[in-house]
C-alpha cells in the first residue's frame, strides 16, 4: 500500500518529483471542478452582471463545504488504507479528527 | 513521459528498479485518481444545500458511509476483474493446448 517502500533509494528523488507535479496538477484540476460545480449549482439566472449577494454566498459555501468534505474523505480514505495494510504490517496510523 | 525509459537501449542493470518506479507512479497516480472521483461522487451524493459552511451532522455521517461503501466497491470490482482475468488466461491456456497448472 505504500509505494515508496519498494522503490529503491536512488529513485526516491524522482519519485518525489513526480509526486509534487501530481500534487500541483491535482490542486489546479480541482480549483477549476470547483468552480465548475458551484457556479452550475450556485448561478441560475442571468438578469444582471455582478453576482447578487445570494449568489456570492452560496459559491462561497459550496466550496467551503466541498474542501471539508474532502478533508473528512480523506481521514476515512487513511482509515480505510490503515485497515487494508493492518494484516499485512508496517500500519501507519491515520491521523485522527475525532 | 516515456523518455524515462527511452534512452540507452540494450540491458540495463536497473531496468528492474524502473519498473518498480513506473509501478509506484501509476499506484500513485490511480489512487489520487480514486480518491477525486470518490470525493465529487460523495459530495454530489450527500450534500443537497449550501446553507451553512459546515458539513451537518447528517452529511457528515453519509460521507463516512459513502467513502466505506466506494473503497468496498473498489475491491469488488478488483475482485471481480481479477476473476475475469484469471478465466480469460485459463480459457487461452486450454486453447492453445497447455495444461494448467495443478493446484
Amino acid at each position: 500500500m505504500n509505494p515508496i517502500q519498494n522503490i529503491p533509494p536512488h529513485q526516491r528523488q524522482e519519485f518525489m518529483r513526480t509526486l509534487e507535479e501530481l500534487q500541483v496538477k491535482d490542486s489546479l484540476l480541482m480549483y477549476n471542478r470547483l468552480v465548475e460545480r458551484c457556479f452550475k449549482e450556485c448561478v441560475t439566472r442571468f438578469r444582471s452582471k455582478k453576482m447578487d449577494d445570494t449568489e456570492l454566498s452560496c459559491v462561497s459555501k459550496c466550496a467551503e463545504k466541498y474542501l471539508k468534505l474532502t478533508s473528512r474523505a480523506g481521514f476515512r480514505f487513511a482509515e480505510f488504507q490503515s485497515q487494508q495494510s493492518g494484516s499485512e504490517g508496517g500500519v501507519v496510523p491515520p491521523p485522527g479528527n475525532n | 513521459m516515456s523518455s524515462f525509459f527511452g534512452g540507452g537501449g540494450g540491458a540495463q542493470p536497473s531496468s528492474a528498479s524502473n519498473q518498480q518506479l513506473k509501478m509506484a507512479k501509476a499506484e500513485v497516480k490511480m489512487y489520487s485518481d480514486l480518491f477525486n472521483k470518490m470525493c465529487s461522487l460523495c459530495f454530489e451524493k450527500c450534500v443537497a444545500r449550501y446553507n451553512d459552511t459546515d458539513l451537518n451532522l447528517g452529511e457528515m455521517s453519509c460521507v463516512d458511509r459513502c467513502v466505506g461503501k466506494y473503497l468496498e466497491s473498489h475491491m469488488k470490482v478488483g475482485e471481480v476483474l481479477k476473476n475475469f482475468e484469471e478465466q480469460a488466461k485459463q480459457q487461452q491456456q486450454a486453447q492453445a493446448g497447455i495444461p494448467p497448472a495443478s493446484g
